[in-house]
């Protein structure tokens, strides 16, 4: 009798585990559904801020989300896998190759920077995307805390051991921030190799297909999809 | 866990004292409650893994505050909803999942409309679920009340909770950047951008104040100021008391 009991409870709690375990995987699915295109323009628009952010306004006229390659360069993305780099154009012409690097080189983990090069090889411009660098020593590599990381705008890389691409410490331009010196050494560091690397590569990285296409069919942006269906 | 069981049998033993005098919720003793005197993070030290980490700006604070307010009103509201079906059993896994579903349900929502936010706050949103204070009001609390009293004690102890996380941001963030509302657009959308409030500029961080000691060392100040004004409270009533019996004693005389 007793047995049975336990039995019947048992067999009661496993179905009511089993619906509220239903309910509530119907209910984080129902906002997932609900939330996915939204967080996917959210990732897109933020990257898209991103890449805004290292390229010069009024010098290109695409949308460089929809115009991007997959380069496996472990000299550029500082990952020895492929990695996607995007690219600006202006009336059809090349302009500028963005591209994330990143380096162990900093004084904790990983430092990840955005960098736009144009076609003649001069830096448009470089944003820290993440780092866990010191906080209020290492972290003026953020433009939030310091405009040091504009101290590259403009400037050329001549080649991979030009003299001018190293802190100041290590006798070259760049400001070094005091009490850090790790943290910019090891971004002028990535940014010389790298810089030097896309510039040799330029034509080669342009003349590569866009692979951002597929994307763009399925993403949010109501300014192509409205024009498509208006005509 | 030992202080939350401690808290909770003190607890179960007041309301029954004022049933016995009065059938009516005795809303101010929930709001004093999950407010004060049982605040979760100054009283039960409740969910302080996710307090001490992300206290380092004001906005960072709120956010997470809010999370988890949102959180603790509708898990204990929903657990003392199903409290009639859900057998002694399998009320811990129950529990656990309606918690971790509205935890993943606000991480979704954060993530979809206040996107920078959630990358700031980064693993500490899903990691509301293992916040003690959620489970300890939904075992303790909610699932021997009724709804309403449920949701305004979980009210409650959010705010309780998010209060600290508020002050202790606020602080840490004065003292270490010499700002309040950095990044407040992360929040509030981009018209917050304005609120940033630069209360003094300095050339070096108070570093202190913005790594995790700092926290530890704020918190410790902030529970020695609770204890402080309660200790002279309970001072101010012995007093009141013996100046009370004192009176009596009078009368008695007199008569």
């Amino acid at each position: 009798m007793k047995g049975r009991l336990t039995k019947y409870k048992t067999k009661i709690n496993a179905i009511l585990l089993t619906a509220f375990a239903s309910v509530c995987t119907l209910m984080v699915s129902l906002t997932h559904l609900w939330t996915a295109p939204i967080i996917e323009q959210q990732k897109q628009q933020d990257i898209l801020n991103k890449l805004t952010e290292v390229l010069v306004a009024n010098k290109f006229d695409n949308n460089p989300l929809e115009q991007c390659t997959y380069l496996h360069d472990a000299d550029i993305t500082g990952l020895d896998s492929p990695q996607i780099i995007y690219r600006a154009t202006f009336d059809g012409k090349p302009y500028a190759i963005i591209y994330q690097t990143r380096t162990q080189q900093g004084y904790n983990g990983l430092i990840e920077l955005m960098v736009a090069v144009d076609q003649s090889g001069k830096v448009q411009g470089v944003r820290t995307l993440s780092h866990q660098e010191t906080p209020g020593l290492g972290d003026k590599i953020e433009l939030a805390k310091s405009d040091w990381i504009t101290s590259f705008d403009q400037k050329q890389v001549k080649d991979a051991k030009d003299s001018r691409w190293y802190v100041k410490k290590d006798g070259g331009d760049f400001d070094q921030f005091t009490g850090a010196t790790i943290t910019p050494r090891a971004i002028v560091n990535q940014l010389r190799t790298s810089i030097d690397t896309v510039n040799s590569k330029f034509d080669q990285i342009f003349a590569m297909e866009n692979q951002c296409l597929p994307q763009v069919a399925t993403s949010n942006e109501p300014g192509p999809e409205a024009q498509v269906g208006s005509h | 866990m030992s202080t939350n069981e401690t808290t909770t049998a003190s607890e179960e033993l007041e309301p029954s004292q004022n049933q016995t005098e009065t059938p009516a919720v005795d809303w101010k003793n929930i709001i004093n409650q999950g407010l004060w005197k049982n605040n979760p993070a100054l009283v039960q030290l409740l969910g302080l893994c996710p307090l001490l980490a992300v206290t380092n700006t004001l906005t960072n604070a709120l956010g997470l505050g809010i999370a988890t307010l949102l959180v603790l009103v509708v898990s204990n509201l929903t657990v003392s909803l199903v409290k009639r079906w859900v057998t002694k059993e399998i009320r811990i896994p129950v529990f656990i999942m309606i918690i971790a579903s509205f935890v993943t349900m606000v991480q979704l929502l954060m993530n979809a409309y206040t996107y920078g936010l959630y990358l700031s706050l980064g693993i500490f949103i899903p990691l509301i679920v293992t916040n003690c204070a959620i489970i300890g009001r939904a075992e303790a609390f909610a699932s021997k009340h009724s709804p309403l009293e449920a949701a305004v004690d979980g009210l409650m102890m959010g705010l309780g909770f998010a209060a600290v996380l508020v002050l202790l941001g606020g602080a840490r963030e004065i003292l270490g950047q010499g700002t309040l509302f950095d990044g407040a657009h992360l929040l509030l959308g981009s018209w917050a951008t304005d609120l940033k409030v630069q209360v003094f500029e300095f050339e070096q961080q108070f570093l202190l104040a913005i790594l995790p000691p700092g926290a530890f060392i704020g918190m410790g100040f902030i529970i020695a100021a609770k204890n402080y004004f309660d200790n002279k409270q309970k001072l101010k009533a012995q007093a009141n008391q013996s100046t009370a019996k004192v009176e009596r004693v009078r009368i008695t005389t007199v008569n």
